[in-house]
């Protein structure tokens, strides 16, 4: 996104407290006691550049690394639990990701560069809301469900309607993203991330998750397609009667990337892509999204 | 010849590959204060007061400095715009802080000094500036009319001035030309981008009146006077070294308005003072470069030849700075027509004040605007008459016996051998064969383009009355131990020149290059040089390390002649021996006839004057600025060129492309190092596919810099740059003793054009044109939308 | 004013501590609390990779990491992977294909070759490029870099 630094500092000259607790009650006392003037420090890979461009500038600032439970990846039969201090490269290289849910590993593959996946979280990417990150559409498309909790309570939302807006997420001032919790997809069902980037390690122009379950015919059963980089927050489509039941064929895909374009209504514009050509490349992210989508439900790559 | 021609690694690496090189931001003398510049928001304002006091309030701030402190310093212009008073050509006065009232977004207002870097940054963030913003003046062409805002309020407008350059007769030639066509092509603006960012580390000794001055800076020598001009300290007490430097593209070309408010805080302060610039500093003050508008008609006949030409430039100069970037589009069009015999043209360049930064100089130079025009033009005209674009070109370049060509008022072209080295290009790139993938291709569904363009690099820039000449130094001294030091004017600015004068110098001195030490960039040590720009480090730093290595050779080998008994022809020198040609056996080392001379001035040297110490200055003897009869001048001296031919694939439906092959047959005269000349051009094409494919500095209408950080403003990354066949066609220039012509801005003249031309040529079937850059996916495809529409 | 933090970590081999605002920067703390000058900074928003080091034997970007979140860890600059101006394999094969230009990005780079071998891992051509597309070089054109990157891997039988 284009950011304007109108003549800030690249050096953090804000001064700020900075508090390294080892357990999550720990920290969300500290978030409780500071709120809006605190800042959760996960990979930092987006906060600290921020920070040293002067456009964030937290009175404190909470570092949650050394908080070890919050670094894990757990399966059980339907479902696969994320700890939000993952980082990119774990998810990208996670075999039980990779079995379950190919498209999270593919998104995770294609932020930034490699050191950038070394460091960076899923969590502090979700929580960061970037409109143009690559998480979002997909944990939006797989309804993912984000465990949060604050001192006093615990709820789950939806991945559907955590993000709010650009940079804005459900989250109170109060709260740590504790979890994400996500169905493992069934018997011939495939998902795919399809993103366009201008540049290598750029982030997303468009970027779109597509989740295709088939029936024993081949014919559409499930079809969820949610597109990031567009609009304020991932537009999520969960498709119903009208493309169900029918074969993934030209007029098919036609009518999904028509549905698509259809429902963005404020593209993003910057200077590197305005909002028209962000609407059209939607279209074809889509259609090449959902092509492989369905490939990958029929066993295919 | 042992050296020369061989693929020398380069000297400079070891410190280079373990980390310990330094660079001006690794130097910190002991009592460092740091300096931190308050920068305008606004893009046209008048300053009506500044408030420091909360930030005076900042633990560890030593000073906060407004421009008017700094009334008594100037900058210096090492590139005066007198020579072009007839043109209109008008002066502005650059301060090295705001004075009265800022011209862009960035221009630095409050200089804070503090005992660390991040105390500085805090206070900055706390000087209070009001403004009295007035309307900014953003776009070139809307600057002439009348009623815009004035960026300089004593000039009559925004043109800065207007050059005309005309030959022959072009309304007869469009008169009788059977075809003519006309259209425009626009440069964006964009810029070089070192990854190092400027650094300066001023040490002034009070006591002494002395002072040292590390630069990240291309040209140390001329940076001294310009310190010692601005700051009045005697140029003797003015020591500028440049270390380690990383990148310099001629966007480190001195001086800026943070080099001088560096050194003259730290005058002030009695302390050392050190900046070093972040980067969204260096993309929004750093110097930018291009930015040109190129409206044109062409009169052509049914056989391709070009008749004629009209030009009108118009160049968006930002403000006017004491860099010689206001040169730039200068160059595009006294190159023009390029490599190509067009017997008639009129040219006319408007350069244009506006509210952005000021232009520096950026590798290409205006080069790559005018290989772009022309190869759009050439392109266009093959497409409108059906004709191959390789035998377009054939058609109309300078034949190899035309040379030396006039070319333009001011240019004479030295020499060069376009259709061999075209003829090379082809075969190398296999064109036959992707012709026909291409139309293979086609048939699929798949949009495979082939670009073809041919560069000149116009080298060895030659100004009258500028810092920007042609003549170089270099001091040799021969140690009694016959080991070699060598002082150059000429500076490295990570290239590995020091590598290629230390080749010539063993070659021609006859010792091994493992004897010789390059010195560079400490003004105590070297001679008088103008440093590193326009690829003149072997054409002028080369020449004169040929000359002083041979007169010393010369002087040792009439001693070794008299140890050996022998005449001085009778000698041959090589391997650090001389001996005697006849009888071989019969030797003496260059060790033994150096300490000869330091140890037997009155015996075995009596007849040579002690030492082995030489300065030789050498001065391209090809420039005129005395104009000849007819009123021509030669100004720059070396013509370096270069066939490029690429083929990419478009994909229709994003407007991303891919390049699949991209091969330079290159001509730079006697290559002295493969190696080097093969990495300049690589780099130089990644800069070109860079500024061809995504670099672009945009303003918003309000003058507002909306690039300033490696995210809006994308390089290209190893993903974005493909392999390279490089090949050289060598066609020695007549002017260098060496036979170089030069190399550094080889490469990212000819890439944006031959983007254009297969990107142009992928998309045929839409019937696309191709005449502006940067080619972002999103403009292809509008470009492909547009076109289905028509 | 500002609490100050405790560092401890162990860099390039040797323990190391200081006490330092926590402001500071991870590429500072290497370049002015500790002296080591090779890490280099090139635009403070994580893109260039100028000042790419191993963390607990990952590359990362330390002008993205406060210096207090390296208390603990273990970190390695280019002043870890020789002795003074010897060069190792790596830095031979720069030294050899000119890959090295200015050599403001080179620490960064050869930090980066050094992960990918010690990877073990088989990579092409391509993958090569993807995985140095973190660290941007403005003079080389990735050419010669690739090529002795290339080069080690096959002397390794890691290039595919």
């Amino acid at each position: 996104m284009a950011v304007n630094t109108g003549g800030e500092k690249e050096v953090i000259h804000q001064p700020f407290e900075y508090f390294a607790p080892k357990t999550i009650n720990e920290a969300l006392k500290l978030l409780n006691k500071y709120r809006e003037d605190a800042k959760i420090l996960a990979g930092g890979q987006s906060l600290v550049p921020m920070m040293n461009l002067g456009i964030v500038s937290p009175k404190y600032v909470i570092d949650i690394n050394n908080i070890g439970k919050l670094s894990e990846i757990r399966e059980n039969k339907n479902q696969i639990t994320i700890a939000p201090l993952v980082r990119h490269y774990e998810i990208a290289e996670s075999k039980i990701i990779k079995r379950a849910i190919p498209m999270l590993s593919e998104a995770a593959s294609h932020i930034g560069d490699m050191h950038i996946r070394h460091r960076g979280t899923i969590g502090g990417a979700i929580c960061h809301a970037d409109p143009a990150a690559d998480y979002a559409p997909v944990l939006a498309a797989l309804d993912a469900k984000l465990e949060i909790q604050s001192v006093k309570r615990r709820r789950i939302v939806s991945a559907r309607n955590f993000f709010k807006d650009a940079f804005t997420t459900e989250l109170k001032p109060n709260e740590l993203l504790k979890a994400i919790h996500i169905q493992k997809v069934g018997q011939r069902t495939g998902t795919a991330y399809q993103k366009l980037e201008f540049v290598s390690g750029g982030y997303a122009v468009v970027g779109v998750a597509a989740l295709v379950a088939l029936d024993g015919e081949g014919l559409i059963e499930k079809l969820v397609v949610s597109v990031g980089g567009v609009e304020r927050r991932p537009i999520t489509i969960v498709f119903n009667g009208d493309v169900l039941g029918r074969k993934i064929e030209n007029a098919t895909i036609e009518e999904i990337c028509g549905a698509v374009k259809d429902k963005i209504s404020e593209p993003l514009s910057d200077i590197h892509a305005d909002g028209e050509y962000r609407r059209s490349m939607a279209a074809v992210y889509t259609k090449r999204a959902v092509l492989k989508a369905a490939n990958r439900a029929l066993g295919g790559e | 010849m042992r050296y020369v021609g061989n693929r020398i690694t380069k000297f400079s690496d070891p410190p280079l590959l373990t980390g310990r090189a330094r660079y001006a931001g690794d130097i910190t003398p002991p009592g460092t204060l740091y300096a931190c510049f308050v920068r305008s928001k606004y893009a046209h304002a008048r300053i009506r007061g500044i408030d420091t006091s909360r930030a005076s309030r900042v633990p560890g701030v030593r000073a906060l400095i407004i421009g008017d402190e700094f009334l008594d310093y100037p900058i210096f212009q090492p590139i005066s715009t007198k020579p072009y008073k007839p043109y209109g050509a008008k002066e502005a006065t650059v301060y090295p802080l705001v004075v009265g009232k800022v011209r862009f977004v960035g221009e630095p207002i409050v200089m804070v000094v503090a005992e660390s870097r991040i105390a500085a940054a805090e206070a900055a963030s706390l000087v209070d500036v009001d403004y009295d913003v007035l309307p900014a003046v953003v776009d070139p062409e809307e600057a002439l009319k009348p009623g815009a805002p004035k960026v300089y309020d004593h000039w009559d407008g925004n043109l800065f001035m207007k050059f005309p350059s005309e030959w022959g007769d072009v309304d007869a030639a469009f008169g009788k030309a059977e075809y003519t066509l006309s259209d425009s092509v626009r440069i964006q603006r964009f810029t070089g981008q070192a990854l190092e960012p400027r650094a300066y580390v001023a040490d002034y000794n009070t006591i002494e009146n002395h002072l040292t001055f590390y630069s990240s800076t291309q040209q140390p020598h001329p940076l001294r006077t310009i310190l010692a001009e601005t700051l009045k300290i005697p140029e003797n007490q003015v020591r500028v070294v440049q270390p380690y430097v990383g990148g310099g593209f001629g966007l480190k070309i001195p001086p800026f308005q943070e080099e001088i408010a560096v050194a003259v805080a730290s005058v002030k302060l009695g302390r050392p003072v050190k900046w070093v610039a972040e980067r969204w500093e260096e993309l929004m003050a750093g110097g930018h470069a291009r930015d040109q508008r190129h409206y044109f008609e062409v009169a052509f006949n049914s056989d391709g030849k070009i008749l004629g030409m009209k030009v009108r430039i118009i160049a968006d100069m930002g403000a006017l700075f004491p860099t010689p970037g206001w040169g730039m589009p200068l160059v595009t069009t006294i190159h023009l027509p390029t490599v190509y015999k067009v017997e008639n043209y009129r040219i006319e360049l408007l350069e244009i004040v506006t509210n952005k930064n000021p232009l520096n100089a950026y590798r290409g130079y205006g080069k790559e605007c005018a290989c772009f025009l022309m190869e759009r033009i050439m392109d266009m005209v093959a497409r409108r008459l059906g004709k191959d674009r390789i035998d377009i070109r054939m058609k109309n370049f300078i034949p190899p016996n035309d040379f030396p060509a006039r070319i333009s008022r001011y240019t004479v072209l030295d020499s060069g051998n376009y259709p061999t080295v075209l003829k090379r290009a082809v075969e190398v790139f296999e064109y036959e064969k992707w012709l026909k993938l291409k139309e293979e291709a086609r048939k699929k569904g798949r949009y495979i383009g082939i670009g073809v363009a041919y560069e000149l690099t116009p080298e060895g820039a030659c100004i009258p009355g500028s810092f920007f000449l042609q003549y170089d130094a270099v001091t040799i001294k021969v140690a009694p131990t016959g080991k070699v030091l060598v002082y150059t004017g000429i500076t490295s600015p990570g290239n590995g020149q020091e590598t290629a004068i230390a080749q010539i110098v063993a070659d021609n001195l006859g010792v091994s290059i493992d004897d010789v030490v390059v010195y560079q960039g400490d003004t105590d040590l070297c001679p008088y040089g103008l440093g590193n720009f326009s690829g003149r480090s072997m054409i002028s730093g080369g020449s004169a390390a040929l000359l002083a290595s041979i007169e010393l050779r010369e002087k040792l080998r009439k001693v070794a002649a008299r140890i050996l008994e022998s005449r001085p022809e009778d000698l041959e020198v090589s391997d650090g021996k001389f001996y005697v040609k006849e009888v071989p056996e019969r030797q003496v080392t260059i060790r033994d006839a150096a300490f000869a001379i330091y140890k037997n001035p009155y015996d075995l040297a009596i007849d040579v004057e002690p030492g082995l110490e030489i300065t030789k200055y050498f001065k391209m003897p090809n420039a005129l600025h005395i104009p000849d009869e007819s009123g021509y001048t030669r100004t720059y001296t070396s013509f370096p060129n270069a066939a490029h031919l690429c083929a990419v694939e478009v994909d229709i439906e994003t407007g991303k492309f891919d390049i699949l092959k991209y091969v330079v047959v290159d001509d730079c005269g006697k290559v002295i190092n493969p190696m080097i000349v093969e990495g300049q051009l690589h780099g130089g094409v990644a800069q070109g596919i860079g500024g061809a494919i995504m670099e672009e500095l945009v303003y918003s209408s309000a003058g507002q810099l909306l690039t300033t950080t490696f995210m809006d403003y994308p390089i290209p990354t190893a993903k974005e740059v493909p392999d390279m066949i490089i090949e050289h066609v060598e066609t020695p220039s007549p002017y260098t003793p060496t036979g170089a012509k030069g190399v550094g801005e080889s490469g990212i003249v000819g890439a944006p054009a031959c983007l254009a031309s297969a990107v142009e040529d992928a998309l045929s079937d839409f019937g696309v044109k191709v005449m502006e850059t940067p080619l972002r996916p999103s403009r292809v495809w509008r470009l492909i939308q547009e076109a289905r529409k028509k | 004013m500002v609490n100050k933090v405790k560092v401890n970590l162990k860099l390039n081999g040797e323990r190391f501590s200081a006490e330092i605002d926590p402001r500071m920067l991870l590429c500072d703390f290497i370049r002015d609390v500790a002296g080591l000058t090779g890490t280099h900074i090139g635009c403070m928003t994580g893109n260039c990779g100028a000042c790419t080091v191993l963390m607990n034997g990952r590359t990362v970007k330390s002008c993205t990491i406060l210096a207090a979140q390296a208390n603990g860890s273990d970190i390695t600059t280019i002043e870890g992977l020789s002795k003074g101006l010897e060069l190792n394999p790596i830095q031979r094969a720069f030294h050899k294909r000119y890959a090295v230009q200015c050599g403001y990005c080179t620490p960064g780079m050869i930090i980066t070759a050094h992960y990918l071998l010690s990877l073990g891992k088989t990579l092409s051509r391509q993958e090569i490029r993807e995985h140095i597309s973190g660290n941007l070089c403005r003079c080389t054109g990735y050419q010669n870099i690739i090529d002795a990157i290339e080069e080690l891997l096959r002397d390794k039988g890691l290039l595919r």
